[in-house]
């Protein structure tokens, strides 16, 4: 286990506020695989869906802005967010495509090591399957993929399907394959059209409960966070970010990111022993 | 216009395989398909003018499964972006929602989510929706008070200078 690389590191701005907990976890699983992580310096936001809707041009810009700000020696990018993973790949994409244009905002030309990676595939590459004793077993999972993750369709697949599942059985919890892996959870509608995505959490969870499993797991900080938020009331099923639970199965959890959900995941994480 | 105009929407076999797969159909009122119908049909002004350029949120569902490869939400970039120039905002909430998360970004660089909700729930004359969802979460710690002020905040705001807010 020595370290295999070192990453130019992009938490995105939903890291900073809303999901943490996700972040603190992941840094704790980096450190335990021996990740070196150097943080961008002075890193934007990536401008999300709402750049690229509005204005082609700034959303090119702010992602152009943060590969310009890469440290020398590092040339891959590590992002926890599909969004910006998706956000950083089209920018890379398009520098490539347009040298000049870039070399003329930021006076140095897009560098050919350069490269998006996001954390899922980062870490599926790590040997899971040595770690003893099941950690994880007995925790029936729904794995939740949310939408961005595979995209965009002009650009080569970034991954292949099951890494969170190769990840999560290796710790011996029992994954379960259902209908909803990869539907969009509604993403930013959920403030302005909070009815429509409360619809779609709900046939989600319904569904979860259907097929009787512990909890939900996804990588995503925008998918757990509508699924937690627009759960309807009767429904008390957890989501744990993936980066918790592969931290916990490394016996590197730490109880607050859970005193964190609104979705009390502690009742379950007792019952099974897993705290 | 010109930009919608230069391409060719005629490999679109209007299949509406696109329209099966799209989560956000039930707030729409032209489907996916159907769009790209009246882009073969040049009408573009009506296509401008569609609640559900605004509504799709780029979850490229319709692209993985568009036996053409067609991305539809990347036509729908160039849609919206026509749309604000020609002052044809159909769906006015949503494109709300994209001015204040930009206007987030412009004042300090990242985004703080909580600002933007709340300017949002303000500026929509939106008070009481979520209130007590915004204190469940305020009690969880998840909502940060104070942004971050990066170092190149004039940089960013250069960028802003073509898309006027």
């Amino acid at each position: 286990m020595s370290s295999v690389a070192t990453f130019a590191y992009y938490p995105g701005c939903s890291l900073e506020g809303l999901a943490a907990e996700a972040e603190e976890a992941f840094l704790k699983i980096a450190a335990y695989w021996e990740i070196e992580l150097v943080e961008i310096p002075d890193w934007n936001c990536c401008g999300s869906s709402s750049a690229h809707s509005l204005c082609g041009e700034l959303a090119r810009n702010l992602t152009w802005r943060v590969l310009a700000s890469l440290p020398d020696n590092v040339s891959q990018v590590l992002t926890l967010c599909p969004s910006c993973f998706d956000r950083l790949r089209v920018g890379l994409f398009e520098a490539r495509k347009s040298p000049e244009d870039f070399s003329n905002l930021f006076d140095q030309k897009p560098n050919p090591s350069w490269d998006i990676r996001h954390f899922v595939k980062v870490l599926a590459d790590f040997p899971w399957k040595k770690i003893k004793g099941k950690p994880l077993s007995g925790l029936r999972i729904a794995p939740y993929y949310g939408c961005l993750l595979y995209g965009p369709a002009k650009l080569p697949p970034p991954m292949e399907d099951g890494l969170m599942e190769k990840m999560l059985t290796a710790l011996g919890a029992e994954v379960i394959p259902w209908r909803y892996v990869k539907q969009c959870c509604g993403t930013y509608l959920s403030v302005a059209k909070p009815d429509f995505v409360s619809g779609i959490v709900r046939r989600m969870m319904m569904e979860a409960q259907r097929i009787q499993v512990d909890c939900l797991v996804t990588h995503c900080v925008m998918c757990q966070m509508n699924l937690e938020m627009r759960a309807p009331a009767q429904i008390d099923l957890p989501v744990f970010h993936l980066s918790e639970l592969l931290a916990l199965g490394l016996g590197q959890a730490r109880i607050n990111w859970f005193k964190k959900h609104l979705l009390d995941p502690l009742p379950l994480l007792l019952k099974k022993g897993l705290l | 216009m010109e930009k919608i105009a230069e391409r060719d929407f005629s490999f679109c076999l209007t299949c509406q395989t696109c329209t099966n797969g799209c989560p956000c159909v039930s707030l729409m009122d032209y489907l996916p398909h159907q769009l790209m119908r009246l882009l073969q049909w040049e009408k573009f002004e009506e296509a401008l003018n569609s609640k559900a350029i605004w509504v799709c949120v780029g979850c490229n569902a319709c692209t993985q499964a568009c036996p053409m490869g067609i991305e539809i939400p990347e036509i729908f970039d160039i849609l919206r972006q026509e749309a604000i120039k020609a002052g044809l905002v159909a769906e006015k909430g949503i494109y709300e929602f994209h001015r204040q998360m930009l206007l987030s970004l412009k004042r300090h660089g990242r985004v703080n989510e909580f600002e933007l909700t709340l300017a949002y729930k303000l500026k929509e004359r939106r008070f009481f929706e979520d209130v007590r969802l915004g204190l469940k979460m305020f009690a969880k710690a998840k909502i940060k008070l104070k942004p971050v002020r990066l170092k190149g905040r004039k940089q960013i705001r250069a960028f802003f200078e073509k898309c006027p807010l």
